[in-house]
């Protein structure tokens, strides 16, 4: 039988190896697999691999979350509230960490982390949304095509419904109109 | 203009634009990647920035799931990347945050409604895990059929449908067929199963509020959903004899009008709350002779650790002959909470059944109904129980027997003379309204529950302190007993 033992090497992304306890790591189910079924871990030369993913910076994120999780007795609301204040990082790290634990396979923690981005787009306009997260706007090129075949009854429609009722860019939206009239 | 020739015209018009924006996408996508390959400039472009658009499509999934359907609709509108990302949204929830317009107008709401539902399940691909349906302005339409269809192919999981407005909604029977089916939740709606109906092999949870059933259709139904875990029915018609006949039940919750409830091979249940809408006394003469209402009901409920009796139902389980005690006790119940007459002696004893067949309660909760006209105001039932009681007799039956009742110089001492101590630490008595049945009770339950830590009482509105007197002076059995007055 194999020994337990306190500690586990990881190796990064970046090729750096660190040594973390196990009791901790092993809240990853991917990490802990790699110990449990393949033995791996034990030493510097056989540190488990990490996939891409994982940053030296998100595991010492991931890790935080789950040292404070794998303590027991702490109330729900304490759990809550570490968990809000987890969160609070710029959105970028945010899609890092999710991509990070979903690699992982952490899911209470992807979970966390996609109820937060979910926040982050809700009530917002496609404007707004495409600043934050810097996604490109390669969507306007192809509406100037669309955009003379725009029913004029519908826009209001479109508008209310798209964006409640705060009005918005008709270009944006004429890509829609196949969906919404 | 003429409709038909409008709609084939917009549909034309529809594939022109996917074909137009699919072509743009293929050439775009092409470019994009070849764009990527040297990644080893220095400068941060956004696409290096641009991280949630290369999540895992399982994980922006996950994201969208978080919002309404209409702001995952739109994020379709963000960039090339977000196009058809919200297409693979597992789980597809029409409800009232799906449509807000301006418009007050039912039909405008109701014609978008349908459009938009048609033009989701369109352009959705993959599978659909829940399909949801709950408008306010949603009427039973024939729309929904399609809808039904589409979604029966896609082997759905969950398929919630609330019929918010008019008549009954006849359930397409290809719902009948899907075999994917693990939640099922209908509301207003008319269940005929075609005579092929095989039962639902997987569905764990089923919850049905003012449907229309036959009663071979319901027992049928019931007992061919080997899996089930979850039952709820509420306000049914067209069947009133219920047999639950289903291995696997653990949590069980009716409320409704039916002359007789057994159970059958439920060995599992562990939760179940019971609400009969209608007064029993009018079948009362039914139970001559050694029948027992009691005994039939707990006989196949071994593990229940949670039991709500509403209403009317103490007095359906105090029909026929009321046992002192159940033949075999409900070892794990912990949580009771009884509606009771406490004027009425049969649901008394009942009552005092329960409490000395369950040795391990931990908390009790009692509803007190005491004045009819008073106790059935607002706020002590919910609107279908108030209807229930002005649709019966029964207003008129209970005043009668309750001033029979009172005569009845009843002693809470005799009736528990030999009863072994009670171990609750929390009781709850709601609706008090300081008549001596009610102080009587507190004051035996004060007396016999040593475990006691807290009592709460909650009297009705506009109750002088004569109560709050009668209370301080109670003995209590128990050191840490403390006792929690609620005014409002």
């Amino acid at each position: 039988m194999k020994m337990m033992k306190p500690y586990v090497w990881l190796q990064t992304s970046d090729d750096s190896i660190q040594q973390v306890e196990q009791e901790i790591a092993m809240f990853c189910p991917l990490i802990c697999q790699e110990i449990i079924q393949k033995g791996m871990g034990s030493s510097k030369n056989c540190a488990i691999c990490l996939p891409q993913q994982v940053s030296p910076a998100m595991l010492s994120l991931i890790l935080d979350y789950c040292r404070f999780h794998q303590v027991p007795g702490r109330s729900n609301k304490e759990r809550k509230s570490y968990d809000e204040k987890f969160v609070r990082i710029d959105t970028e790290r945010l899609c890092e960490l999710t991509s990070a634990a979903d690699s992982l396979q952490l899911k209470p923690l992807v979970d966390l982390t996609s109820r937060a981005l979910a926040r982050i787009i809700e009530g917002k306009t496609p404007e707004e949304i495409r600043d934050i997260f810097h996604l490109p706007d390669d969507l306007t090129e192809n509406v100037e095509v669309e955009e003379e075949h725009v029913d004029d009854r519908s826009v209001d429609d479109l508008l209310s419904f798209i964006n409640g009722n705060d009005g918005g860019k008709l270009n944006i939206l004429t890509i829609l109109i196949f969906v919404f009239t | 203009m003429d409709p038909e020739i409008s709609s084939s015209t917009r549909l034309a018009f529809t594939f022109r634009i996917v074909f137009l924006t699919w072509n743009y996408f293929v050439a775009r996508d092409g470019n994009s990647q070849r764009g990527r390959a040297p990644s080893e400039f220095p400068c941060l472009t956004d696409m290096d920035l641009d991280r949630i658009s290369y999540l895992p499509g399982h994980v922006i999934d996950q994201i969208l799931s978080h919002l309404s359907i209409k702001e995952a609709v739109r994020t379709s509108v963000l960039s090339s990347k977000w196009r058809y990302k919200w297409a693979t949204l597992p789980n597809l929830v029409f409800d009232n945050q799906f449509v807000c317009v301006a418009a007050q107008d039912h039909m405008i709401v109701k014609n978008k409604f349908l459009r938009t539902v048609d033009h989701v399940l369109l352009l959705h691909s993959g599978p659909i895990n829940k399909f949801k349906l709950s408008h306010r302005d949603l009427l039973g339409v024939i729309d929904i059929d399609r809808w039904t269809l589409h979604v029966s192919r896609k082997a759905v999981k969950e398929f919630v449908l609330e019929i918010w407005k008019g008549q009954r909604y006849k359930i397409h029977s290809c719902l009948f067929c899907c075999q994917s089916l693990t939640h099922l939740e209908l509301f207003n709606c008319w269940l005929k199963p075609p005579s092929t109906f095989k039962g639902f092999k997987n569905l764990k949870s089923l919850d049905l509020q003012h449907v229309t059933l036959a009663q071979d259709a319901f027992e049928n139904l019931i007992s061919s959903c080997p899996m089930l875990e979850r039952l709820t029915l509420m306000n049914f018609d067209g069947f009133t004899h219920l047999n639950i006949d289903t291995p696997n039940l653990l949590f069980f919750d009716i409320g409704g009008k039916f002359e007789d409830i057994s159970f059958e091979s439920t060995f599992q249940l562990a939760v179940v709350s019971i609400g009969l809408y209608v007064n029993f006394e009018i079948n009362q003469s039914r139970f001559r002779g050694s029948y027992s209402n009691l005994l039939k009901f707990f006989v196949n409920l071994p593990n229940l650790q949670r039991l709500e009796i509403q209403s009317y139902f103490l007095k359906y389980l105090a029909a026929g002959v009321v046992p002192i005690n159940l033949p075999r006790p409900c070892i794990d119940l912990s949580y009771l909470s009884i509606r009771i007459n406490l004027n009425d002696l049969k649901e008394i004893s009942a009552a005092l059944c329960l409490l000395r067949s369950s040795p391990n309660l931990q908390e009790l909760e009692i509803l007190v109904t005491l004045e009819f006209s008073n106790q059935f105001s607002v706020g002590h039932l919910g609107v279908a129980e108030m209807v229930a009681i002005v649709n019966c007799d029964g207003m008129q039956a209970r005043q009668e027997e309750q001033t029979l009742m009172i005569t009845h110089n009843y002693c809470w001492e005799d009736v528990f003379f030999s009863c072994p101590e009670m171990r609750m630490r929390k009781v709850k008595i709601d609706g008090i309204s300081g008549i001596k049945p009610e102080l009587d009770f507190i004051s035996f339950l004060l007396l016999h529950c040593p475990m006691l830590e807290r009592m709460t009482v909650i009297p009705v509105s506009n109750i002088g302190t004569e109560l709050m007197r009668q209370l301080l002076r109670c003995r209590r059995a128990s050191r840490q007993a403390e006792i929690l007055y609620l005014d409002s």
